[in-house]
């Protein structure tokens, strides 16, 4: 369960509850698809364990390893948003603290794995504040997030924090390709997911890469003022109207990297001619004004906006730059 | 895992078993119960993560296993088969077969190792105390703990165990109940743990008005009560209980005494015209008189005169007049006896002649 490149901060999680100086709630914060949730699981296992071994590690044959792995042990709790909500709602809060008020079911640690934390509504934040600051004994709070600033001041305050990092571009290579078939390119993978090793895999899974390449060549048409935004727009918003948005901030980015260097790391190196080309087209301080676009659209993206008007926006502005290529 | 049993042996401790289980839960091994065979008998153990009930049947022939089946369901069709019906519950592969007579269920099964099933406990303190005894001490100060309240260490009724005494104390903050039985506990200092409300109100189910004894054990997380064929067991509040004694006023200076069941109707009829938000009544004592008068937000208005045992100065004070009908109704003396202090300080109440049960309550401005 635990990732190669989390035995590091796993042993000094490890070194701390040797110490007996485990803190109640630790904030663990990183880019999305670097595996937060399996260290999680692997410090909750390891504290629910029977009889871990001696690096701390669970032994995955005692009663509480079983329950664990049927996700039935009574004495971890998950939070997250439930069925179609995309928060954590008070409610589920309050069930939490008044469960942690008893004591634990097989007199070892109670934990607590909310992810992602940042989900959690003002109010259920809130609620929790209390619980957060002085847990009951025994009890430990695991807060996982990828935007941690998103989170009240009031909850980081009471965490400690504990950043983990992208995992080196060659440990991460290596581990996707034990987990990948021959033959996939890994390094461009990586690349697309920002050097996130489970982003990559899922990419590598599922058909969202095919997609991607469709839509590159879409998006090229609107710049040479062919096609139509909103048919696209529409086209695009189904299954999940963040991924053509990361995909354009992606480009949006690589177009800024390249224009100050040829020779710079990019989010996707198998399209560096195109981009490069698009780049040249356009005046810099525009294709920075379309990056605040997109951030603006990510933002709008957990909001009640419509998904498809937010794409019709970004869209039209970008077939609406003006370009010299054009011009001349 | 094999075994034949009659309908009637089972039945009833299934439906006890599975009492504690609840219909809609997150995780699926918790609508469950667990059935586990051995030589001699048949356990069945239900729970909600808060509570476990274990329920034993002897068995005359079994092959030895443990497999949890869904409970609504198993109960269902238990329920549902004729009354001298036998059953044959044999596990085959991932699914449990139960046979009887011309009718064949097959049950989805989830393995035994998944299910969350409490510990036996490591050297926990053990008693004994008959089941009338303890279960009168409930039924006394159950009502006055508190509901979902953030000092979680308020819901739940507060044991504790003394050299020669149990003692029951509940509170919500604004009224608190207290009951006190003897019983030899053989313990060198006193011991407090705090039960659930939601372990109070099903412990308090299964206990039978006999002199039968129930005997209980307390660990560090735990308490169990093991009753014939039946074992209980709640989790324990993670929390230190306040000073109860603190509250309970030491000398009050204004005794009234009435006849219990004359001063509960008056107050019964009283509390109908009282805000239903607030339930504020007040009492105006002189010498041998009380005067309750509630009135609510339509400006209607209830007024009940009582003769009452009382030769101190005349003085009003105010109440929630649902606190006060719950204690009188607990209190199992003709006579009662309430203390005064001043107006702005609690009341105690307590049967004449008899402080086993004590019941205090704040006052309201009004």
């Amino acid at each position: 369960m635990l990732l190669p490149w989390q035995h590091t901060i796993f042993q000094q999680l490890q070194q701390c509850r040797r110490e007996n100086r485990l803190p109640h709630a630790i904030l663990l914060s990183g880019p999305a698809g670097i595996g937060k949730q399996a260290l999680a699981e692997a410090f909750a296992l390891s504290l629910l364990c029977e009889s871990p071994h001696t690096d701390g590690t669970a032994c995955g044959a005692c009663h509480a390893c079983a329950m664990f792995h049927a996700g039935s042990h009574p004495d971890l709790h998950r939070i997250g948003p439930e069925d179609t909500s995309k928060n954590i709602r008070i409610d589920q809060i309050r069930a939490l603290i008044e469960t942690l008020s008893l004591r634990s079911h097989y007199g070892r640690h109670k934990v607590v794995i909310l992810n992602p934390a940042d989900a959690m509504n003002t109010a259920a934040a809130n609620s929790l504040l209390k619980t957060l600051e002085e847990p009951p004994p025994d009890t430990i709070l695991l807060l996982l997030s990828a935007r941690p600033s998103r989170l009240p001041a009031t909850i980081r305050s009471r965490c400690q924090t504990l950043h983990m990092a992208t995992p080196h571009p060659e440990e991460a290579a290596s581990w996707l390709k034990s987990q990948l078939e021959a033959g996939q390119e890994t390094e461009t993978l990586l690349a697309l997911a920002g050097g996130a090793p489970l982003t990559a895999l899922q990419l590598a899974e599922d058909e969202r890469l095919a997609s991607r390449k469709q839509m590159l060549s879409d998006w090229l048409q609107l710049a040479n003022g062919e096609g139509d935004p909103v048919r696209l727009a529409s086209n695009w918003v189904k299954p999940d109207a963040a991924l053509p948005i990361t995909w354009i901030y992606g480009w949006l980015t690589d177009m800024i990297r390249l224009r100050a260097s040829q020779t710079t790391r990019l989010n996707n190196p198998d399209a560096k001619a195109t981009l490069q080309k698009l780049a040249e087209e356009l005046d810099l301080q525009r294709i920075y004004g379309m990056l605040d676009r997109v951030q603006d659209a990510m933002r709008l993206l957990d909001s009640q906006v419509n998904p498809q008007m937010i794409l019709e926006g970004i869209l039209l502005y970008w077939r609406n730059l003006p370009r010299t290529a054009k011009n001349n | 895992m094999k075994l034949i049993i009659s309908r009637e042996t089972l039945l009833k401790p299934l439906q006890i078993a599975s009492s504690v289980v609840e219909r809609r839960q997150t995780l699926p091994v918790l609508s469950n119960v667990l059935l586990k065979a051995n030589n001699q008998h048949l356990t069945l153990i239900g729970t909600d993560l808060e509570v476990e009930i274990v329920t034993q049947i002897p068995l005359e022939e079994s092959v030895e296993g443990e497999i949890t089946l869904p409970a609504r369901k198993f109960l269902d069709i238990c329920r549902a088969l004729p009354d001298n019906a036998n059953l044959n519950i044999e596990t085959d592969g991932e699914k449990a077969m139960i046979r009887s007579g011309r009718s064949r269920f097959s049950l989805a099964t989830l393995p035994a190792s998944e299910f969350p099933n409490i510990e036996p406990m490591t050297s926990p303190y053990e008693f004994s105390i008959s089941q009338k005894v303890l279960k009168s001490l409930i039924d006394q100060t159950q009502f006055s703990m508190a509901q979902q309240d953030v000092r979680y260490y308020l819901n739940g009724l507060m044991l504790e165990l003394s050299p020669n005494e149990l003692c029951a104390v509940a509170t919500d903050g604004h009224r608190l109940a207290l009951c006190k039985a003897e019983a030899d506990l053989q313990i060198d200092e006193t011991r407090q743990f705090i039960v659930p409300r939601k372990g109070v109100t099903e412990l308090v189910r299964l206990l039978e008005e006999s002199d039968t004894p129930a005997r209980i054990q307390v660990g560090e997380n735990h308490i169990r009560v093991d009753l014939p064929d039946i074992s209980f067991t709640s989790k324990l509040i993670d929390g230190k209980f306040p000073d109860y004694n603190q509250v309970i006023p030491a000398n009050p200076t204004k005794i009234v005494s009435c006849d219990r069941e004359a001063l509960y109707q008056a107050f019964a009829r009283a509390s109908v015209l009282s805000n239903e938000k607030y339930r504020g009544m007040r009492l105006e004592l002189s010498p041998n008189q009380l005067k309750a008068t509630v009135h609510n937000p339509e400006q209607e208005e209830a007024e009940e005169e009582l003769e009452v045992q009382y030769s101190g100065e005349e003085f009003e004070i105010g109440f929630n007049v649902s606190y006060f009908i719950d204690a009188l109704a607990a209190i199992k003396a003709d006579q009662v006896q309430v203390n005064f202090t001043d107006a702005n300080q609690s009341c105690l109440i307590h049967g004449l002649g008899d402080d086993s049960c004590k019941y205090v309550i704040m006052p309201m401005r009004l």
